[in-house]
Parts: structure tokens; C-alpha cells; sequence
């Protein structure tokens, strides 16, 4: 398979700024925790359910001198081919959950929940490629559905390098190929709320990357807020209805 | 009216937008006997454009790339006319086949043109030969050749679903059809055909039911203009009137799964097939699992396998083993009867008993006894090429006459390599010519492969058909540069001129002005790329400034461009008795780059502080401009070093630099470095009549090893500063040290013959035994043996030094540590990706990512290898082809060497001339059946020709007569000696 | 859940009167409403999600992988894995080891084997996403959808390969793939385990979080192909005082789980045949 072919297309058929199948829904767990979310990018889908905002349970013990906000992540053995087992302590998911609890720190307001915790869970149930931004957008979703006060969306994307040629969202096997970074945009703005970069990439290129990067993210807020207005909406006429 | 709705079971699609609809692609992948399932995306979309002029709708479709380029539309608005055959104008459509088997066709300049290449058969292609693919690639971006690829396979309209029960191939078929189809309605409207071009019967059929034209190659060739031309270039196996006698059959080669299986469980083996070149009968293949390489004998257990094929073999029961044959086979010998193989029919051994022979075979292979031999039962990867040969005047079928094609054999010019079965109307025309051929197929039931016609080079033995056949024959790329890389070099030509203005950009800056040294350049007489310079002074507190300085090449050979990827395709300069090939374009190489006296040129210097021992204190590595003062031969540069009267700074430095050099050159020596010996020759060219003149041992100068230890030492020097800098991905060089048993035979001989050895436990003990073994009586005999060590070594190769530890860089013969090749960059591209590393060490510019990605370096580092190693065969078969022409004048009686003894043969060495041959015994003797061969003593004794007894032993000298002789069959001159 | 001593005994007592009263208004031998899908993940064999009414959902995939048979002791590997929780507790360790006891022994291991030398190995990879019930029915129920939606690579090398071993190749197409339970032969269908809870004389089918709580007992039921098959095994559903088992409460659970067994098998063999695909939405 080609990579990127000189006619400009992609080993599955996309362009170079075409971003892969997006789908998602909210509050689809509405028995088992506070906000849900399910989020597929191309066959990368994951669930997030929040737990929260709740009584802390050591509250009384350090106020507000640890983080209020956990991540976890759950790769269950059948996510990878290999059915390799990822341990609740792996390293590479340690470092997802301590990233993810960075970037949402600086988007909920947290001063509006002293002494809880909102408790965030992610599970994957397949990968191929883009997990970051998956667990973002998914927690993104997962948090408005809990009904958690936040500055704006966070949405994200993951962009390549093909020669000179950026290449937006990702699958598994470009990402096994090309250097990559992946970003999070707050909102409609050009703010960049988070920024992974583990390849090597001239900088020349960087400039690039993130305008096509930054245009992704637009394209899948978009996509989130229709979901959230729709079911904004399912509810409303319910509560009509009544 | 979409294909959409017309296919039948198949996976789901969803529409995303307007124009974009994802389905998935489900298969099972079986990797290594495990089946696995996988699950691709796949987007189908409505922007792919047909790509043709006369298109009036395609146009409004099309989408931009990153860079916001729009696609070319190249397909002509008024393609080819063929009257024959009702097809008017067309363009054509290929199937897989038809390109993996007639790329050489497509590619010529003679015919197709208009091309569309569908996405399913160019993915095919790319996964059943990679260069193939390269090939179409590149003739799509030929703008003559108007080829393109059309992703049928992304496009809604075309892409089609797979049916139940349909196989791969089925699939593919009907995917390239429906780009037939989807063109034919697409363009009725323009009055442009597509004719589909498929040599598959069933494919044909059913493209016949479906109204599309379709043709096969032979058939569509027919219908040209031209078709006289092109008729001998259609690969055989479609030429569909070829009749063939089933003369053999060979057994089939083993399913894959079978051969999967055997190789897992350990009994088969996988391995690269070596035919012998001195029994073309007998082949052996690496095993890993034997101590030695495994014996393949006759040409049925060879299973029609070529020299070089990766092929699966597996080991013959016991009663079948036999010894090495210590007989020269050649196909003169051979008759037309094959030697009695005759196989019983199939022998059915469980894998239990293997593994029990595999045990057998180890323990026979370690006694010297009978030895295992193997037989070929499946061929992984062939090794097909392009080759030279010549008709075969014998297989012409001279009563024939008329115009009807007929078969002929073809005899190479690798003498391992079987003769090959062609088909041509010009048989007669080509006889007396190299000629070029590809090969097709080998069939079970045929004894020979068979092939097609190329193209003709020339005579047989005029020089340039010979150059170009042993330029062929060593895949040198020797076409002139083309327009893309020649684009790449300055504007100015050769009327550059390094910048007045030292301050201009950032890069100049960074340069040191060097122009006061005193550099001068010392090469071969004649030589117009001058690589490197030196300069060397002495300083103020006793120690010496020394510079080497190297044509800064990388100035101008940016990564990335044109001239960048020919330069790391090429790799290499190939050095030939009257040609040169250039690695980069001649403005670069000679004028340009090269270090010519008195005017300003750009270097890249190495400058040290050497002490009075000539150690290094201080090193330096600067990008430079400099000025040399001279330009010397080595036999010049000697001449003023040895003049007592010159006593000016420019040769007071070289007197530095010849006593520095003298110094280093010990401290190597002592170190380990081995002097080792090859029978190299030099061929003088008569510069009036450009025939060659005589042929001279090279001699060497202290100017030479002047030149040659500063080199070692700036190589050196700049391997360690590139390997500190990219640990990973640093360009060297490394040197492994031979394995004892490749020293077995030789020491063995030398043992029983001269009670002399050599020792193994290091470069500095083989360098000493070298040293001690001389014969008093033959001062010859101490080269010998060095030529015959030399051939015993491994060779140096490129690597990147994340392929390796640190202790494995090791170059034995140079004896050092870490090593590189930095003193070249004109005729090495080893030198430009080393030169571009230390630049980047020294911080002068950023390093390209493809200097940085170890996947990307160890490309660039096996291609390098292989052309290097090309390269050296070339120069050496270009030496082998004049030293005959010189021999077919100066017939005479030389002094020999016999290095090599068979029963029914030996060896001999002529170092005048530089040449081996063979002598068969039939020549040593009236009456072959008198011989003794001794295998312990290494003799051989027989009833020369006179009638008396004579016994001759391996390292005797002899007198030979030599001769030149033209090979009837093959077309190649060879010395012939005659022992004396 | 903590339930106050009023709530308790108010339950308690609505699920010993003859017949029980369950708080959801369900007869002794009626099942919560499940919500099941099947086939969604895209690199798994078989796959399937199932969700009760009470939030508990689980996810299982079905992988295979080609085996020399002689080097493994089961051609059945499962997995539990419960969201936020241990893997090495000794909750997963007694549900595995339900799940193996039925299912290594009543799996028609005969469906797996390839050649003469190669089987497929079968991994059964639990997730629990949630659960407030014990989750070994909902368990069960998964792996049984799981299952039957797995489908098997094509074998297209040869099956004798006893002297002589080759490596299985298989038709590359995963439209040629048989599924592992073929929908017309019923006799051989996956195993089930159902849980029963007892209070008083009363056997109950799937109790809920509360019904466990006040339970005295729990039974463990093992069904396959319209018969109860072992194991059999009794449980503490709750961290009550056990009461024992009276044989009569056997005889009860067996014939309720004969009964509802059928109406089971039934409603999920038609989800099963419902076949969903990648686009289908699971949520």
C-alpha cells in the first residue's frame, strides 16, 4: 500500500485533510455513571463514563491539595491484535491519564467543585490510531453530559508527516509510518490546549502541521456540538412532552 | 445508475458527506501459518478524475493537494489511430500481468503510449516486485509516456464489492474491468476507446461478454504500425502458437503452505543458491542449520533454479549423498543427453525421519567423508534480471526460411546460468551480436527457461557492445543524467565562481578562509576529479599543521533533490579500462567540485596539530575555500620531494607530509594492518588508435601512500566525530575479520606443500605469518600467497552505526577501531551522507531527517554496498575484456601459477597479465585415463603430451603458453593457456 | 448497597410468600430486560455487548489463533477483567473459574480443530464495564452471543498433515469464513450458566442487586442444549448467614432453568441473527 500516492490519496482512500469517520453520542450509559460518552474515530472507539462531581472521600483529610479531577484508562486485552495485556500501572497509559488530567484541569472550573473529585474513566474497546484524541474528545463529551461547568470544548486531533505533506487524523498504520503529533484545541479558538510531539520533526514543518491540526479540531467540535444540541434537544421535547 | 446499487453481498457502506462514503475492507491475513482478522477503512469518493484532455466534466471535479497543486490531466486529446481491428482511437488499460511481464516493452519509446494503469493492477504489482513498481511510478511521471493511475478502487462509480466464493484474482479481474467499463461509457462522447489489454483466457472471456476491448499483448502488437519491430520484445509465455516438445519434466516445486510447514518445523531450509562456476551442475545453499553449505547436485535436484535464486531446498536421503565433485562441468561438456539423474519417483519421507538425516547430515558434514546434498523443491524469489548473451549459431534452424517466429537459445554470458529459450523472426540477423533478454518463465516441462528479446548492443567483441553488456551484466546505471538532475546543478555552468563576498548568507560565513595555505593536490596522471588536497607547515612549537581538504560536494548535492537521488542510486563512479561512469554530473565532478589548481574552489578540511610521532593533538573539521598552488602526478609530486634544489614552502610541506605520512604508515604496520596483494593489472590505451597498448602491473610510489595515509587518517578521524554526534545513524565502514574455515583448504596446502601456515588470531599475526612466509627460491611465491589470502578475507562494507556494537566496527585490515569514507564525495556516495553528518556535527547546517532515520540509512547503506561491490566486478571484468585484447596480439610465453587442482584439471595464474584460466586435462594430456589425482597432496599426475609422465602440485610455477581464445558459444575472448 | 433493616425485611418478607413478590414486579422465573448487540468489534472474531436494566454491562470478544495442538492444554482461554478494579482479586478468580468449569467442559472442542497437528485456540476476553448484581449471568450471557457470532477462517490447506507438516493457509476473504456455531445445528450450541436465588421455599431466576442482598442462598445452574449440565454449584449471594440448600430447592432451580433456559436461548439466537455490522450503533 502507498502511503500517500502522487495522485494525493491515501492507503484508505482519503485526502490529505480529510479527517476519518467521526461518530459519537452522549449519555449513553445513563445507569452506570453521572455523564457518558462513546466516541468512535474511524475504528478507534472508546467509552468514557464520569463519576462526579462527589464527596471526596478524604476530603476532610488534605483539602484541595491533590488533584480533584482522575483519569483512568482501560485497554481490555482484546484491544490489540496481540492481545497483549495492558496492566492498570502500564507506564504508557499512566503517562495518557496524567496528560489528560493536565489538559481538563485548565478547561473545568474547578473552583466550582472544592472538596470533590470527579472521577473520569475511559475504556477502549479498539484502536487504530488516534487514541489520545479520542480519550479527549469522548472525556470532553463525557464531562457536558455530567453536567460539569467548563470554559469550552476541548476537541483534538492527531496530524503526520509525509514528506512535505501534513496528514490529518491518523489510522494505526500511518501512525506506525510517520512522525506524528496530536493536539487539542479550546473552542473555536486557535488556542492550543494540548500538544504531544514523541517524533522527531523539523521544525519548518511544525507551522503546517498545527493549521491543519488546529482546522481538524474545528471539524470535530463541530461534529460534538451537533451531538450535544441534538440530544439537548431529545431531552427538552421530553420534558415538553410531559 | 451507481455500481453501488448493482453490487451484491459485500460489507456496508455509510455516507459521510456529498462526496465520501466509508465502508470497511475484511480479510484474513495468514502471517507465518496464523490467520488473522483485519479490518481496513476504505473511503469511496466522487473526486477522481479521469484525467483525460478531452474531458470536459472531470476538470470541476478535481481537488487540490497540500502544496494546493491541481492534477496534470495528461491522457492526449488525440491518441493513437488504429485502423486494424475496428479500435480507432484508444487509450489502454494494463492488467497486472501484462506489466509484471512486459514492463521492458512498455517502457521502450517504440509504442504505448496513452496508459492507464488501474489502482488494483499497480497494487498487485507492487506486491510481487517492488522495482517493477518503481518502474511504473517512474513512467508516470515520464510526461512523454502520458501514463497514469487511475483509483478505480477509491472511486464510488468503479469500486465493486467482492462476490461470494470469488478468488483474489477474480476479484482483481473484474475490478480492472469495470475501469473499462467505467472509461469506455465515460468517454463515448469523445470518441475515444479504451482497449483493455489481458493475456488471462478467462479474464479475456469474460471482458469479451462484457463489451469492453480487450486484446492480448501479442494480438494488440499485431495491430501497430510498428508491430515488425516490437514483435520480438512480447514476453514468450504469451505468444500463443509456442509450441514446445515436453523434452523433461522437472518435479513440481511443493505447495506454500507445505513449504511454510517444512521450514518451521525445521525441514526444509531456506537459503540464496550459489551455482558453482566451475560445474554449472552444481549449486550449494547456506544452511543455517548445517556447518556447511549444502550440496545441490544435477540439474534436477537444481529444479530449474538460477544463480543468486532464494530457494527452498531439502536434504536427499542418505543412500543419495555423495562427495563434492572435484570435475570441471561445463555445458561444452555436457551433450545434449542430460547426465543420468534419474530421480525414482517420488520419495515420501516423514518429517520424523528428516529431522533423524538433518542429525546425519551435521555429523557427515564435520567427517570429510560423503556429504549431504539437497534438492530444490520450491523458489522463493528469483533472481531475473536483464541479461546479456548470444544466439546460439547451433540452435538456428538454418533450412527454415519465411517470416514465422522461431525458437532459438540464447547462451549468456554468466557461464552459471542455463541458456535460455527465445522466440524471434531475426534469428539469423542477430547471430554474431550481444543481445539483451529478458527472462519469463521455466516451466516444469521444459528443459530451458524461456525468454524474450531485448534489444541488440553490437557485435560480438567490439567495444562497445562489450562495455555496455558488462555494464548490464553489473546493473550499472550508465544513461546520461537526466533533465530533472541536470536542473539541480547552477545556473552559471561552469562559469561559477566562488562568492566575492565572504559575508553574503550565514553558510559563507561559516567558512574559513584558507587561501594562504599552501595546498597542493597529488593524484593519477590524467586525473580531473580531484577530490582531496593537502597542505602541511610547521608551527611555531616544533609540532605540524596538517590540512586535508575534500571537494565540498555537498554544496552543491543538496538531500533531497533530483541530483541527490541519482547520486544515492548510482552510488558509486565505475572505473573502466577506457570509460568512466560518473556517480554525479560531469560540471560537478571535474570543474565544479573538483580541486583544481589556481583558482578558488569550496573544501570541507580536516585540519590537525601532529606532533614530531605524528600524533594527533589537535583536530579540526571546517568547511573552507582554499586555492591550490598545484596539481602534481604522483611520479611528479616524487620527482620534486626528490630534487634537493627545490626548496620553496610548497615542497617543504610536501617533504613534511612524505615523512608524517612515513611515520603513520609504521604506526599502522605495527598496529596489524595487513598488506595484502591483488593481481591487479593496468591496461595503457594507445592514445592515437585508442586500442589498448600494454598491460603493466601497478606500481606504487611513496607519493601514493603519501596521499593514501592522510586520507585513512582524515577518514578516520571524521568516523569518530560523526559516530559522536549520531550515535545511531553515523555512515561507516567496517572491515570483519575472515572466519577460520574460509583459511582451512589454504593453510592445508600450505602445510603439505611448503610447511609454511598462517596465523588467524589477529590482523597483526596474519600480517607477521604473511611476513615469514617466503620462499627463498621464488620471490614471487609471498604475492601469491597474498593474492590468495585476499581472496579468503570478507569484504568491507557500509553500515550505519546502529546496525552494529562498537567492537564490531572494527575495519581488520586497516587495523583500526572506526572508520568511514569522507575523502571521496565526488565518486562515493558514501563520502556526500558522511560529509552532510559531520556538517551538521560541526553545526554548520541541520542534518536531512533521511541522515537521521536508521530504517532510511540502512536503505541507503545496502544500496551502496551492492553498487560498490557492482562497481568493482565491472572495472575487473572491464580489465579481464582488454587484457584479452592485448593477449590476441602479444601471444607468448609466460610464467605461471598453478593455484587451484581438480582430477580432471587445474588452475593457473599468469601475473603479467593478471588473468587465471583453467586447463582441462584433456589439454594436459593425450590419454585422460592415465591421470592420479592426489587429493591429500594436492597433485595431480598424467602422460603430457609428449608422452611423458609429469606431476604437478599446487603453488608450482610453470611456463605457460598464452594465448587468446573466442569462446564459440558463449562470445567471450579468454586467455587460453597452454601448458608448456 | 446498604439496605436499612426496615427495607431489608419489608423484602425479605415480599420474596417468601408464596408466590414471591420480587420489587420489580417480575415472576420467580422472568429475566430483567437485556440489551444485546453482536459483531462491533472490528478485530475480533466475535464479539458482543449485553446490558441490564440496572446499568450492568459487559463486552466480550471472541479471538482465535492457529495452534499446534500438542503444545497447548486448552484450546480455551478466558479472561475477566473488571473496570477500576484488580485484575488478581479473588472475585475474578472465582468467576473465571465458573466460567472455565462449564465451559471447558462442555465447549464441542471437535469445532476447533484444523489439521491433523493445528486446532484454533480460542481466547474469551471478559470486560465488565459495570455491575451492581453478581455479574456471572450477564457473563454468560455475553460469551454465549460471543460465541455464536464467532466465525472461523477458511482452511484452504490440507487437512492430513500428519507425516508430512504444512503450514495452515486460509482462503484470505473473511466472507468465506464458517461461523464456529453454525445457526442449523442446535444440538451444539454454547453452555450457559444461570444464577437462581433462594429465600424461604422460593427459587427466583436472575436476582437483581436488592433480591441478592436478603438472599439465603445462591445456586449456580449450568445449561447447554435444553438440558441442565454441571456444574451445579451453590453460592453466598449475599454476606448473610448461608441457610443451606434443601433438595427440593434444587429440583425447583433445575426445572425453572429448563424452562427459562429455552425462552433464553431463543431471544438470543435472534439477536445473533439480527447480525450487526461496524456501522451499527452499540450506543
Amino acid at each position: 500500500m502507498e502511503v500517500y500516492s502522487p495522485e494525493g490519496l491515501r492507503a484508505d482512500g482519503r485526502r490529505w485533510n480529510e479527517v476519518r469517520n467521526f461518530k459519537c453520542h452522549i449519555n449513553t450509559h445513563q445507569n452506570s455513571s453521572d455523564g457518558s460518552s462513546y466516541v468512535e474515530m474511524g475504528n478507534t472507539k472508546v467509552v468514557c463514563l464520569v463519576s462526579g462531581p462527589m464527596e471526596s472521600p478524604s476530603s476532610g483529610r488534605k483539602p484541595n491539595s491533590s488533584s480533584n479531577l482522575t483519569v483512568s484508562i482501560s485497554m481490555p486485552s482484546f484491544v490489540s491484535n496481540s492481545r497483549k495485556k495492558f496492566k492498570k500501572n502500564d507506564k504508557r497509559i499512566q503517562e495518557l491519564c496524567i496528560f489528560l488530567v493536565k489538559t481538563f484541569e485548565q478547561i473545568v472550573i474547578m473552583k466550582n467543585y472544592p472538596r470533590t473529585i470527579i472521577s473520569i474513566s475511559i475504556v477502549v474497546l479498539s484502536q487504530d490510531g488516534g487514541l489520545l484524541p479520542s480519550c479527549v474528545n469522548a472525556i470532553t463529551l463525557a464531562l457536558i453530559d455530567a453536567g460539569i461547568s467548563m470554559y469550552d470544548y476541548v476537541s483534538s486531533i492527531n496530524v503526520g508527516l509525509y514528506d512535505t505533506t501534513p496528514l490529518l487524523d491518523l489510522n494505526h498504520l500511518e501512525e506506525n509510518d510517520l512522525s506524528f503529533l496530536t493536539l487539542g484545541v479550546v473552542g473555536k479558538s486557535e488556542k492550543i490546549s494540548l500538544l504531544l510531539l514523541e517524533d522527531k520533526l523539523s521544525l519548518d514543518n511544525l507551522e503546517k502541521l498545527l493549521a491543519i491540526g488546529i482546522v481538524g479540531c474545528h471539524r470535530i467540535r463541530d461534529i460534538m456540538d451537533q451531538e450535544i444540541r441534538r440530544h439537548g434537544n431529545l431531552r427538552l421535547s421530553k420534558i415538553t412532552n410531559k | 445508475m451507481s455500481a453501488i446499487e448493482t453490487a451484491v453481498s459485500g460489507n456496508p457502506k455509510k455516507r459521510l458527506s456529498s462526496g465520501l462514503t466509508v465502508t470497511q475492507k475484511v480479510f484474513v491475513r495468514s502471517r507465518n501459518g496464523g490467520a488473522t482478522k483485519v479490518v481496513r477503512e476504505h473511503y469511496l469518493r466522487n473526486d477522481i478524475p479521469c484525467l483525460s484532455k478531452s474531458c470536459k466534466r472531470c476538470p470541476n471535479i478535481v481537488k487540490a493537494n497540500a502544496q494546493g497543486e491541481f492534477p496534470n490531466f495528461v491522457l492526449e486529446t488525440d491518441p493513437l489511430f488504429l485502423k486494424n481491428g475496428k479500435i480507432g482511437k484508444h487509450y489502454l488499460i494494463l492488467d497486472t500481468n501484462i506489466i509484471l511481464s512486459a514492463i521492458d516493452l512498455i517502457e521502450s519509446n517504440l509504442s504505448f503510449y496513452d496508459v492507464i494503469i488501474p489502482q488494483t493492477a499497480l497494487e498487485e504489482v507492487r506486491n510481487k516486485s517492488f522495482p517493477i513498481y518503481l518502474r511504473v511510478r517512474a513512467l508516470c511521471k515520464n510526461e512523454e509516456k502520458r501514463f497514469i493511475v487511475f483509483h478505480n478502487e477509491f472511486k464510488e462509480e468503479t469500486f465493486l464489492n467482492r462476490n461470494k466464493d470469488e478468488s483474489i484474482n477474480d476479484y482483481n479481474d473484474r475490478l480492472i474491468r469495470e475501469v473499462a467499463k467505467f472509461y469506455a461509457k465515460h468517454l463515448s462522447d469523445v470518441g475515444i476507446n479504451v482497449v483493455l489489454l489481458t493475456n488471462d483466457r478467462n479474464n479475456l472471456s469474460k471482458a469479451l461478454n462484457e463489451n469492453i476491448i480487450t486484446k492480448t499483448l501479442s494480438d494488440y502488437v499485431e495491430l501497430l504500425p510498428n508491430a515488425d519491430e516490437l514483435r520480438d520484445l512480447v514476453p514468450s509465455e504469451f505468444s500463443n502458437d509456442f509450441s514446445r516438445p515436453n523434452e523433461v519434466s522437472y518435479p513440481e516445486y511443493f505447495s506454500t503452505s507445505r513449504i511454510n510447514g517444512g521450514i518451521k518445523n525445521g525441514t526444509l531450509y531456506q537459503g540464496s543458491i550459489t551455482i558453482s562456476s566451475y560445474n554449472f551442475l552444481e549449486g550449494s545453499v547456506s544452511v543455517p542449520s548445517l556447518p556447511k553449505p549444502l550440496l545441490v547436485i544435477g540439474r534436477e535436484n537444481l529444479n530449474r533454479a538460477f544463480n543468486g535464486d532464494l530457494c527452498v531446498v531439502e536434504l536427499l536421503p542418505r543412500d543419495k549423498w555423495r562427495k563434492p565433485s572435484s570435475t570441471i562441468v561445463d555445458d561444452e561438456v555436457i551433450n545434449k543427453n542430460d547426465v543420468a539423474d534419474n530421480e525414482d519417483n517420488e520419495i515420501i519421507i516423514s518429517d520424523q525421519e528428516r529431522r533423524l538425516l538433518t542429525q546425519e547430515a551435521i555429523e557427515a558434514q564435520n567427517s570429510k567423508e560423503i556429504q549431504p546434498t539437497g534438492r530444490v523443491v520450491g523458489i522463493i524469489k528469483r533472481s531475473w534480471r536483464l541479461y546479456v548473451g548470444q544466439i546460439a549459431p547451433n540452435s538456428i534452424n538454418q533450412s527454415h526460411t519465411g517470416n514465422a517466429p522461431k525458437s532459438c537459445f540464447v547462451i549468456l554470458m554468466d557461464r552459471t546460468l542455463p541458456k535460455i529459450r527465445i522466440r524471434t523472426r531475426r534469428a539469423k540477423e542477430l547471430q554474431g551480436k550481444r543481445i539483451v533478454i529478458g527472462v519469463d518463465s521455466w516451466p516444469s516441462t521444459s528443459k530451458y527457461p524461456e525468454g524474450h528479446f531485448v534489444r541488440t548492443l553490437g557485435e560480438i567483441e567490439s567495444a562497445e557492445a562489450e562495455t555496455e553488456a558488462l555494464l548490464l551484466e553489473h546493473d550499472v546505471e550508465y544513461s546520461p543524467f537526466s533533465k530533472n538532475v541536470l536542473d539541480c546543478l547552477p545556473k552559471e555552468g561552469h562559469d561559477w565562481k566562488v562568492p566575492v563576498d565572504l559575508q553574503a548568507d550565514e553558510f559563507i560565513k561559516k567558512r574559513k578562509d584558507l587561501r594562504d595555505k599552501l595546498v597542493c593536490s597529488i593524484d593519477p596522471p590524467g586525473c580531473v576529479d580531484i577530490d582531496d588536497a593537502l597542505h602541511a607547515v610547521k608551527l611555531p612549537n616544533g609540532n605540524y599543521e596538517v590540512g586535508v581538504h575534500i571537494a565540498d560536494v555537498t554544496n552543491f548535492v543538496k538531500s533531497g533533490t533530483a541530483l541527490d537521488h541519482e547520486g544515492a542510486n548510482r552510488g558509486t563512479s565505475v572505473y573502466l579500462v577506457d570509460k568512466r561512469i560518473d556517480m554525479l554530473p560531469m560540471l560537478l565532478g571535474t570543474d565544479l567540485c573538483s580541486l583544481k589548481p589556481y583558482v578558488d574552489r569550496f573544501a570541507f578540511s580536516v585540519l590537525w596539530e601532529l606532533d614530531e610521532n605524528a600524533d594527533i593533538v589537535n583536530v579540526n573539521f571546517t568547511k573552507s575555500i582554499i586555492k591550490s598552488r598545484e596539481a602534481f602526478s604522483y611520479e611528479q609530486a616524487q620527482l620534486r620531494i626528490d630534487n634537493p634544489s627545490q626548496k620553496d614552502d610548497l615542497t617543504e610541506g610536501m617533504r613534511v607530509l612524505l615523512k608524517l605520512s612515513k611515520i603513520l604508515k609504521q604506526k599502522r604496520l605495527d598496529a596489524g594492518a595487513l598488506n595484502l596483494a591483488s593481481p591487479e593489472v593496468k591496461v595503457y590505451m594507445d592514445s592515437e588508435t585508442a586500442d589498448p597498448g600494454e598491460v603493466e602491473i601497478k606500481k606504487l610510489l611513496d607519493t601514493n601512500s603519501l596521499v593514501e595515509e592522510f586520507m585513512l587518517l582524515a577518514n578516520i578521524s571524521v568516523a569518530r566525530k560523526i559516530y559522536d554526534a549520531f550515535p545511531q545513524t553515523a555512515m561507516l565502514r567496517r572491515h570483519a575479520p575472515p572466519p577460520a574455515t574460509n583459511f582451512e583448504t589454504l593453510n592445508n596446502m600450505l602445510t603439505i606443500r611448503k610447511k609454511m601456515y598462517v596465523s588467524l588470531e589477529s590482523s597483526k599475526a596474519l600480517a607477521d605469518s604473511l611476513d615469514r612466509c617466503v620462499d627463498p627460491e621464488d620471490p614471487y611465491f609471498n604475492t601469491l600467497l597474498r593474492i590468495m589470502v585476499t581472496r579468503c578475507m570478507m569484504a568491507a562494507e557500509y553500515f550505519s552505526s546502529g546496525s552494529y556494537s562498537y567492537p564490531e566496527f572494527r575495519h581488520y585490515g586497516l587495523a583500526v577501531d572506526i572508520y568511514t569514507h569522507f575523502t571521496s564525495p565526488i565518486r562515493r556516495y558514501c563520502d556526500v551522507v558522511a560529509h552532510r553528518q559531520l556538517a551538521a556535527a560541526i553545526g554548520y547546517e541541520t542534518l536531512d531527517p533521511s541522515h537521521r532515520d536508521k530504517n532510511k540509512m540502512e536503505l541507503i547503506v545496502r544500496n551502496i554496498n551492492k553498487r560498490h561491490r557492482n562497481a568493482q566486478f565491472a572495472g575487473r571484468a572491464s580489465i579481464e575484456y582488454y587484457v584479452g585484447q592485448v593477449m590476441r596480439n602479444n601471444e607468448s610465453k609466460q610464467e605461471g601459477y598453478i593455484i587451484k587442482i581438480f582430477s580432471n584439471g587445474i588452475v593457473v595464474l599468469v601475473p603479467k597479465f593478471g588473468v587465471e584460466s583453467l586447463i582441462k586435462l584433456d589439454q594436459l594430456s593425450n590419454d585422460a585415463n592415465t591421470s592420479e589425482f592426489d587429493e591429500n597432496n594436492y597433485s595431480l599426475k598424467f602422460k603430457d603430451t609428449n608422452g611423458k609422465m609429469r606431476t604437478v602440485h599446487i603453488f608450482d610455477k610453470c611456463e605457460v603458453e598464452v594465448k587468446s581464445k573466442l569462446d564459440e558459444a558463449t562470445g567471450k575472448r579468454r586467455a587460453q593457456l597452454i601448458l608448456v | 448497597m446498604i439496605l436499612s433493616p426496615a427495607e431489608r425485611s419489608y423484602l425479605y418478607d415480599s420474596l417468601s410468600v408464596q408466590p414471591p413478590v420480587r420489587p420489580d414486579a417480575r415472576s420467580a422465573h422472568q429475566f430483567r430486560p437485556i440489551e444485546a448487540s453482536c459483531s462491533f468489534l472490528p478485530n475480533s472474531n466475535g464479539s458482543s455487548r449485553v446490558r441490564l436494566s440496572d446499568g450492568g454491562e459487559a463486552i466480550v470478544s471472541v479471538k482465535t489463533q492457529v495452534v499446534l495442538t500438542k503444545n497447548e492444554s486448552s484450546l480455551i482461554s478466558i479472561d475477566v477483567d473488571i473496570n477500576k478494579e484488580r485484575d488478581d482479586s479473588n472475585f475474578i478468580k472465582n468467576l473465571i473459574s465458573s466460567l472455565e468449569s462449564i465451559l471447558l467442559k462442555k465447549f464441542p472442542i471437535e469445532k476447533l480443530k484444523l489439521t491433523e497437528r493445528y486446532s484454533f485456540k480460542v481466547y474469551i476476553d471478559c470486560f465488565i464495564l459495570s455491575h451492581n448484581s453478581y455479574p456471572l449471568g450477564l457473563l454468560s450471557l455475553c460469551i454465549y452471543l460471543a460465541l455464536k457470532s464467532t466465525r472461523l477462517p477458511l482452511l484452504t490447506s490440507t487437512v492430513n498433515d500428519r507425516e508430512i507438516e504444512e503450514q495452515p493457509t486460509f482462503n484470505d476473504d473473511w466472507e468465506a469464513s464458517k461461523k464456529l456455531f453454525e445457526p442449523s445445528e442446535h444440538q451444539d450450541d454454547p453452555p450457559l450458566l444461570f444464577v437462581v436465588g433462594i429465600i424461604g421455599n422460593n427459587v427466583f431466576i436472575d436476582p437483581s442487586n436488592e433480591e441478592e442482598e436478603v438472599s439465603e442462598n445462591g445456586l449456580i445452574v449450568g445449561f447447554a442444549n435444553g438440558e441442565i449440565v454441571p456444574p451445579v454449584q451453590s453460592t453466598n449471594l449475599s454476606n448473610r448467614d448461608s441457610k443451606g440448600i434443601s433438595p427440593k430447592h434444587i429440583l425447583k432451580a433445575y426445572s425453572m432453568v429448563r424452562n427459562c433456559g429455552k425462552e433464553v436461548v431463543k431471544a438470543l439466537n435472534t439477536v445473533v441473527s439480527s447480525d450487526d455490522d461496524v456501522f451499527t450503533s452499540i450506543y
